[in-house]
């Protein structure tokens, strides 16, 4: 089971660590809101982008056929996958027909899904990240704490401690562009070296049978470009129907994900290289599932820009690796319940339901709804643990009889202004670990405004 | 089962209603252009740099002492002058100290400029110059993203570039020279 509850309290643990992620990350939140708010028509290109993916979603067997047509007319070899060992098998078959052992990989939150390093790594195949924020989780064994920058859990010591140990790097030296400089060197040796490259998709065009993959660093293309044969692994909902979407959707990505009016290499691969095979696998992994659930269908339209979790008070302060899953945050505690509730019935709990969330979404997911939800469906499945359920039956029965919950309220009052404060913010009182209850009024609101209601009314 | 087959069946045994392809009515916005261009350029840490045309920018740019002969392009001007063809180059360990390729076209919203396949000579070229120049010509500038998408083309391989290759993976500190070019400037004609 994943134990957010646990894995955030040994993260906030360290106070002045967690305050600093906080800081770090609302400060890419800030970024998005100026992108943003520099489009006058940012709101009705939300509405277009989130029409276009329903119309997909909702046609996405018709949109994977012309895919598919598409793309092997332009004489990609494009393949079909119903589960993560179905795509991992189909991509070790492509190494091997080429004869490739040392693959490139560009950033690529599917493959982490279908834990493809590790197969691969197992079958004899060298796997490099090539994103510098992913080599970095890469060299530490660790996953990508969020999705877009998949290191910023670390502190530039870390990643000095790390590379010195591993790249030889000057010790001590914590200077980002020196550690920068440093992995390009490393990073270029192996792209020279490498005769395969993955990447993940963007966005998929159906129309030309385009793959679209977005990068700062161009670490994609110098892998694509120099491999002996070109890889890329979507997920099913990554179409998009028309070349022109492309323009709404582009707009949005990166003012949403960093607040840049655009990433640095926006990159289409339409067609291989002379003599170079390319392929495209088409991934399912449980997003047909995900489709058939109509309250969390709307989910399969995230393009990945992060911006849910940059804004979530509970991402920014328990760190990504606390939600124990692929996709952590928000969008993370939406997707990952649907493949496996029991385990990680407690990530839509990782939520103050404020709608922060839903609010940013470049594609209008109605995420603090849909987190609600799967609540209620916890609920019902009896899988919520005890501390939960005996506090929430109780409430329960209160708050339904309204005397009863007036007779409480006076009980309470009484009591809390009676108690001692050590017992009041005791270590029973959840509440109270971080802060102290306020001091309880003498009356409720609703005597209140029994006295003081304006005649008449 | 045939996995695509699989997949195909799962899908279509979900109802769901249609859902209509959004119209969508983008208008245009009129506005100077090459000003806003200029602007997003500068703000992604690049150079830009204007000249009236090709003539000028060869006499007041590539003739004030840049070693042409060290540069690599697929501009014919700048082949006669001595610098070598991209197409040619056939060893990626060859360090190339600067590239100087025509964009098809530039975006005013964020300094994006469009380069085709046929602009690079090939397909590395843009990513293993230490320094990447773009040359674009103020005709070319489109306001959104939307307007460019309308004009340019899949062709087999293209993409957008919008400055030197970047990195804020190290604590959110910026630095410019990740894995790509180290430097970018856009030259803007007319």
């Amino acid at each position: 089971m994943s134990q957010h509850p646990e894995a955030a309290a040994r993260f906030i643990a360290d106070n002045e660590r967690m305050a600093w992620h906080d800081r770090s990350i609302w400060n890419a939140r800030k970024k998005r809101d100026l992108a943003s708010h520099s489009i006058e028509e940012w709101e009705q290109l939300r509405s277009w982008a989130s029409d276009i993916k329903e119309h997909t979603l909702a046609h996405l067997d018709h949109y994977l056929e012309v895919f598919e047509k598409q793309a092997t007319a332009n004489g990609v070899k494009v393949h079909w996958a119903a589960t993560a060992e179905e795509h991992n098998r189909i991509v070790l078959g492509i190494l091997r027909e080429n004869e490739a052992r040392h693959m490139v990989k560009s950033k690529s939150m599917l493959t982490e899904e279908c834990h493809l390093n590790p197969f691969l790594e197992a079958n004899g195949i060298e796997v490099i990240d090539t994103d510098l924020g992913e080599r970095i989780v890469q060299l530490r064994e660790e996953i990508p704490s969020h999705i877009v920058t998949p290191a910023i859990h670390l502190k530039k010591e870390d990643v000095s401690k790390l590379f010195e140990e591993k790249l030889h790097t000057e010790p001590g030296n914590a200077d980002p562009t020196y550690l920068t400089r440093e992995a390009r060197k490393h990073l270029r040796a192996h792209f020279l070296a490498c005769d395969a490259a993955l990447t993940g998709v963007n966005f998929a065009v159906a129309e030309t049978g385009t793959v679209v993959v977005v990068t700062n660093e161009g670490n994609s293309d110098l892998g694509v470009h120099l491999g002996k044969v070109q890889i890329h692994s979507m997920g099913i909902e990554k179409l998009i129907p028309k070349w022109q979407d492309l323009g709404i959707f582009t707009r949005l990505l990166a003012r949403s994900a960093t607040g840049q009016p655009i990433s640095i290499y926006t990159s289409h691969y339409t067609k291989p290289r002379p003599d170079v095979p390319m392929h495209i696998i088409l991934v399912d992994n449980g997003r047909t599932e995900q489709l058939s659930r109509e309250h969390f269908r709307k989910s399969l339209a995230c393009i990945r820009c992060g911006a849910c979790m940059n804004t979530c008070p509970i991402y920014r302060r328990s760190g990504g690796h606390s939600y124990g899953s692929t996709i952590p945050g928000p969008i993370g505690s939406i997707l990952t319940p649907g493949k496996d509730l029991k385990k990680y019935s407690p990530l839509p709990f990782a939520s103050t339901l404020c709608g922060s969330c839903s609010d940013v979404c470049p594609v209008k997911i109605d995420i603090h709804d849909q987190l609600y939800r799967w609540r209620q469906i916890i609920a019902e499945e009896h899988l919520l643990p005890k501390y939960k359920t005996i506090p929430l039956g109780l409430a329960g029965r209160i708050f339904a009889r309204g005397k009863r919950y007036d007779q409480a309220g006076r009980i309470a009052r009484w009591w809390l202004r009676r108690l001692p404060a050590w017992m009041v913010n005791s270590r029973l009182n959840a509440w109270s670990k971080h802060r102290d209850l306020p001091n309880a009024p003498r009356n409720s609101f609703k005597e209140w405004y029994e006295q003081n209601r304006p005649h008449g009314s | 089962m045939d996995p695509k087959k699989q997949i195909l069946d799962r899908i279509r045994s979900i109802r769901q209603a249609p859902k209509p392809y959004p119209p969508q009515a983008i208008e245009s916005q009129e506005k100077d252009l090459a000003e806003a261009f200029t602007g997003m350029v500068k703000l992604s840490g690049s150079t830009l740099l204007r000249f009236e045309d090709q003539q000028t920018m060869i006499d007041e740019f590539v003739k004030a002492g840049h070693p042409v002969n060290e540069w690599v392009s697929t501009w014919d001007p700048l082949i006669r002058m001595g610098a070598s063809e991209a197409g040619k180059i056939t060893d990626a360990r060859i360090v190339i100290s600067c590239a100087v390729l025509p964009g098809k076209f530039g975006v005013a919203e964020n300094g994006a400029v469009w380069v085709p396949e046929e602009a690079m000579g090939q397909r590395t070229i843009p990513f293993l110059a230490e320094h990447l120049i773009l040359i674009v010509h103020a005709k070319d500038l489109v306001a959104t993203m939307h307007q460019v998408y309308a004009v340019n083309q899949p062709g087999s391989y293209g993409l957008f570039i919008a400055g030197p290759s970047k990195t804020a993976d190290i604590e959110q500190h910026l630095v410019l020279g990740a894995q790509g070019p180290l430097a970018h400037t856009v030259i803007l004609l007319g």
